[in-house]
């Protein structure tokens, strides 16, 4: 569309304002072209641009994974032999006990007939 | 221009053709600095959110619909624009009194966009770069009136009343052809008596 017929334009829907009785009092000359500035002005996302911040988005994930897996599976170590429960069998008594029993066994000489129920 | 052209227009645009938002701001741009006038009561304060609307709008024009008008959809944006610019504002007047209170009086730099309020009174005069709305409205008024009157007839049905070419042609039973061309040469008139005015910017 030419300039003159966006003119023409503007002129019509200040008329339909005008007899419509539905305008402001004062209007900025600039007004349509200063939004054009400020909307030519904005960035645009090319293509390039687009595919630029896929390929840096996608080389990130990659990498974290990478890091995410090497840092996590250090940590087992895993074996083809099968593991097998052993019981302990190292001989275990009680020492308090023992010292009980060498003490009743004194206190039996000395004083058999006292107290053997705590001897027992 | 009836919905159809709106259409075209976004479709333009989100095809790529920014050019075409040129037209629907200069279609509606008087429409939207009243609507924000209505809010702000300043002349500046509406235009910026005039220009906020449009912005936003455009930015956000591959979520209309078209299920419905633009303009219908532009009301919305702006009244929401609007009012959130009026929040900001007062939130902003609330710090400023706030410090001036505690004892640190802030820039007047920080303000300096609310500096530039034009004077509500009738016989203000019209500030640097602007149309005097009024003036322009007088002059087609005139230009209006002298019109021969199957001329004003067309044009008031049309312009005031919103009719489309069908139901101008059943009421007046002109045939559309003759509709089209009288509302043609109107318009003509008016906007060649406006050309003056209305300079290329």
């Amino acid at each position: 569309m030419s300039k003159n017929n966006i003119k023409d334009i503007e002129i019509l829907y200040f008329i339909k304002s005008f007899l419509k009785k539905d305008f402001p009092r004062f209007m900025p000359k600039d007004f349509s072209s200063k939004i054009m500035k400020k909307i030519n002005d904005q960035p645009r996302t090319t293509y390039f641009q687009f595919f630029t911040r896929l390929a840096i988005a996608s080389s990130f994930a990659v990498v974290t994974l990478i890091l995410v897996q090497v840092m996590t599976i250090d940590n087992y170590n895993y074996t083809n032999t099968t593991i097998s429960k052993t019981k302990i069998k190292a001989p275990t008594y009680n020492t308090s006990n023992q010292q009980l029993d060498s003490k009743c066994k004194d206190h039996n000489n000395k004083k058999a007939d006292l107290d053997d129920k705590k001897c027992e | 221009m009836n919905i159809e052209d709106d259409f075209t227009l976004i479709r333009q645009c989100l095809d790529g053709n920014t050019n075409s938002f040129e037209i629907i701001v200069k279609k509606y741009q008087l429409k939207i600095i009243n609507l924000s006038y209505k809010y702000t009561k300043n002349y500046a304060d509406a235009e910026e959110v005039a220009q906020q609307s449009f912005l936003r709008a455009f930015n956000s024009l591959d979520k209309f619909r078209f299920e419905s008008q633009f303009s219908t959809w532009m009301h919305r944006i702006t009244v929401n624009c609007a009012l959130n610019y009026i929040n900001s504002k007062e939130k902003m007047k609330e710090k400023e009194t706030i410090s001036i209170d505690s004892g640190h009086s802030s820039k007047q730099e920080d303000f300096g966009n609310m500096e530039i309020q034009i004077p509500a009174g009738v016989n203000a005069e019209t500030p640097y770069n602007h149309y005097n709305m009024e003036e322009l409205a007088g002059h087609t008024e005139k230009v209006y009136n002298s019109l021969p009157e199957e001329l004003k007839l067309v044009i008031k049905l049309r312009e005031i009343e919103n009719m489309s070419y069908d139901e101008i042609s059943l009421k007046t039973g002109m045939p559309i052809g003759t509709v089209r061309s009288r509302l043609h040469r109107a318009r003509e008139i008016l906007i060649d008596s406006l050309k003056d005015y209305l300079p290329d910017e």
